[in-house]
């Protein structure tokens, strides 16, 4: 007997917590199994995906010997999530297969060979080490994941850039159009690491880190990085490759427009209702006081927006992808927001007032 | 007003053209082939009175072309596309709206133009036929599916003299006419479709325009029930003037030889993805990607079977011939195979943009895009000034004994200067 009982739920959580790197499709079947591996404490889910790497402990008592075995994850977990709430649920692992049991159901399983299971090698040497709390890695996360590319040929703005540096964490995402940049003080000195973290990985720590005040270890070594938290292991392997130089693009504007981030965003979001519907693109006219913003479509309908502000600089006329606006203001949670303006073909600077910690740049369009 | 569409219409355009320039093959049986002079794409009247049909396999033709003295051309689509620009806009002087629908169509709005109608399309062929030399039929009619069936009209009776107009007919005279024309005949209406309106008891284009819209609609989508409409001469579909730029070029052949070769494959993505990128450029637009995709004869069944294709996304939106065979190259590489025998290749760009549309990006190498644009306009310069070809990357190869097979094919009088129709005094 593998697990002898176990309750429904119990058994979900560190499955749960692992399952989501696992593809549909995989090269090699043992890739859409997770390894269920029995230890003291209970017993750990680790799943792999040859990039990234999660383990889940589950803390349990369980009788018998320390044992190993590989299943198809989703399977497992579509059988307990349609097992009702509460069951007792146990696995008897078989010669090349496992028999789950709950109330009178039954499911025989194929198993493959825990030992060819492919673990990450640990490559961690002179790992850079940092604590902070998981809630506020998350929201450094979410500040800038918007910004990443996707299946970009430039490999390397497919992820984050997660920088040490001191006493501060950064992290930026672009992918050419624009710039998301977050940064947060750290308690302690740290010596300077950076790592591109995949786009996979930043959406599975998203999902996996809870908002709270408890902590998180981020270890962040050449080519890999390692985080733990809760009862949780990530590894993943990290992008090689050199990232474009974030604080060449982040402009100094001196033309600043500080307004009510709800009044922009909502106007923004009426006004790209009529844009274009492949280039998004929305004009804003600037002018003392005043702020326009008008967008029109293919058919020649037309939207137009007025915003009274105190703007008193340089009368301007500049045209923006209305999505990549809404991503920064949206993913900001301030009363106010700063726009910085330079001259029609430079990027716009969006900033909270009084702060230092978010910028996003975003580069104009010809409208 | 009564609504006038014309719709003008090549009579088979791809052999007129060929004519223009062979003018002794008038009133002989001449064919125009698809490419790798695979199967018949034109027909003169003589070879239709002959009973060939169209799109037969030409290898199967070849007993009958030897008895009739059937003369045959491989494809000269630059031919083609020169003439048919020739032919599109002179029909634009004849009015201030026109769509062109296909390269030998072009619908003309002649609504409020005051004159008789049939005598304004006589005109119009007779220009046609003195400024260019290409014979066409007009169909005059309130709507453009009616217009669509006047030019067949028109097109099936020499004694109408090229030209008929459903404006200038009774209602009695068109639904004795249109009792007499099968159903199939109607512009959108397919094979298929053509089945199941069969089996509805709708034969003629006299049933379907009696059929009540209802019926369709149940059977069928909004686009019959628009057909019928415009069958009884409401005009539903107003003409399309605006040209719009291609949203995708496609650049694909099969190759004169089979060739399970990568050095073949690679000159052949090259030479395809260089012409894609000159037709990119002649529009003024920017790709945002290239799609290669190389095949095997699937006709060949007791050959090894593979298929391919792979979408290679650009940084950035480029019009650059040297990055987009770079990039083609490196696709290909991805999703060749050896051991097959490829009969085919080509090149796909998608999402064009125009080139005023260009994003700007924050990491942006404005030096290099100027370089590259100055490469590119004097690359097409010499290539249209001193021949096609003139200037090309070595990657299209020097030797091309992959090409694809043009047997026949006459040379390309209007496009190029080195092979202008020759004059002996």
């Amino acid at each position: 007997m593998f697990i002898k009982q176990i309750d429904r739920n119990e058994l979900l959580k560190p499955l749960q917590a692992v399952v989501g790197i696992v593809e549909r499709k995989q090269p090699l079947p043992i890739l859409s199994n997770v390894l269920i591996k029995k230890n003291k404490h209970g017993a750990k889910f680790i799943t792999t995906d040859l990039e990234i790497q999660i383990e889940a402990q589950l803390n349990a008592e369980l009788d018998g010997t320390e044992s190993s075995i590989t299943i198809s994850a989703k399977k497992l977990q579509e059988i307990l999530r349609a097992i009702p709430d509460n069951s007792s649920v146990s696995l008897d692992d078989q010669e090349n297969k496992l028999l789950v049991k709950a109330n009178k159901s039954r499911f025989s399983l194929q198993t493959l060979p825990a030992q060819d299971f492919p673990m990450l090698s640990e490559q961690l040497v002179g790992a850079a080490k940092i604590e902070i709390e998981q809630g506020v890695l998350r929201r450094l996360l979410s500040s800038v994941q918007y910004a990443m590319a996707q299946q970009d040929i430039r490999y390397y703005l497919n992820g984050v850039l997660l920088v040490i540096d001191g006493t501060s964490i950064k992290l930026i995402a672009t992918d050419g159009h624009r710039l998301a940049f977050i940064s947060e003080e750290l308690k302690e000195t740290h010596k300077k690491q950076e790592v591109i973290l995949s786009r996979k990985t930043v959406n599975e720590l998203l999902k996996l880190l809870a908002d709270s005040e408890d902590k998180v270890q981020l270890e962040l070594a050449e080519k890999q990085v390692r985080i733990s938290f809760a009862d949780v292991v990530l590894t993943s392997k990290v992008i090689d490759g050199k990232f474009p130089d974030y604080n060449r693009v982040i402009p100094t504007h001196t033309n600043h427009l500080t307004m009510d981030r709800m009044t922009i965003l909502q106007a923004l979001q009426r006004a790209a209702i009529l844009s274009n519907e492949k280039f998004r693109g929305v004009r804003l006219l600037l002018t003392e006081k005043n702020l326009r913003i008008i967008s029109s479509n293919s058919e020649q309908e037309e939207a137009q927006e007025d915003i009274e502000n105190e703007y008193s600089g340089a009368s301007l006329d500049i045209g923006f992808n209305v999505n990549y606006l809404l991503d920064g203001i949206n993913n900001i949670n301030t009363q106010n927001v700063t726009l910085s303006f330079g001259d029609q073909n430079s990027s716009l600077l969006i900033t909270i007032p009084e702060k230092t910690d978010y910028k996003y740049v975003v580069m104009p369009m010809r409208i | 007003m009564k609504r006038a569409i014309a719709l003008v219409d090549c009579n088979n355009f791809f052999v007129s053209c060929e004519r223009l320039f062979r003018p002794d093959l008038e009133g002989k049986p001449v064919v125009v082939l698809s490419n790798n002079d695979g199967c018949v794409v034109s027909r003169s009247q003589e070879v239709k009175d002959l009973g060939m049909k169209m799109a037969v396999p030409w290898y199967q033709m070849k007993d009958m072309a030897r008895r009739h003295g059937i003369v045959a051309f491989s494809s000269n689509y630059e031919l083609y596309a020169d003439l048919s620009n020739r032919v599109m806009s002179l029909l634009a002087q004849f009015s201030p709206e026109q769509e062109v629908y296909s390269i030998d169509e072009s619908f003309l709005d002649l609504t409020g133009i005051p004159a008789d109608h049939t005598q304004y399309a006589q005109r119009i062929r007779e220009t046609l036929r003195r400024c260019i030399g290409i014979p066409v039929c007009v169909g005059v009619a309130p709507s453009k599916t009616l217009a669509k069936l006047a030019n067949h009209v028109a097109k099936k009776n020499p004694h109408l003299g090229g030209v008929c107009d459903f404006n200038a007919l009774t209602e009695k005279e068109l639904d004795d006419l249109f009792a007499a024309i099968n159903v199939r005949e109607v512009w959108g209406v397919g094979r298929r479709s053509t089945d199941r309106l069969n089996e509805m008891g709708i034969r003629s284009v006299l049933d379907l325009k009696r059929t009540p819209a209802k019926r369709l609609r149940d059977e069928f989508s909004v686009v019959q029930e628009r057909i019928v409409e415009e069958l009884n001469g409401v005009a539903c579909l107003e003409l399309d003037d605006v040209v719009p730029d291609k949203q995708q070029i496609i650049c694909s052949r099969s190759f004169g030889t089979l060739t399970s070769l990568l050095s073949d494959l690679e000159q052949a993505v090259v030479a395809y993805a260089t012409r894609a990128a000159e037709k990119l450029r002649q529009q003024h637009s920017l790709t945002g990607g290239i799609q290669v995709y190389i095949r095997t004869n699937p006709h060949k069944e007791r050959d090894a079977q593979y298929q391919q294709a792979v979408l290679m996304p650009l940084p950035e939106p480029t019009d650059d011939t040297r990055l987009l065979c770079h990039a083609a190259l490196h696709g290909l590489r991805r999703i060749y195979r050896a051991g097959y025998a490829y009969q085919k290749a080509g090149v796909m760009l998608t999402g064009i943009i125009p080139a005023s549309a260009r994003p700007q990006t924050l990491f942006d190498d404005v030096e290099a895009q100027q370089k590259s644009h100055a490469l590119m306009r004097t690359l097409d310069r010499i290539n249209r000034s001193m021949g096609s070809g003139t200037v090309r990357l070595l990657g299209e190869g020097c030797d091309t004994s992959w090409a694809m097979r043009r047997d026949h094919r006459t040379k390309r009088y209007t496009t190029e200067w080195a092979e202008l129709a020759v004059c002996p005094a």
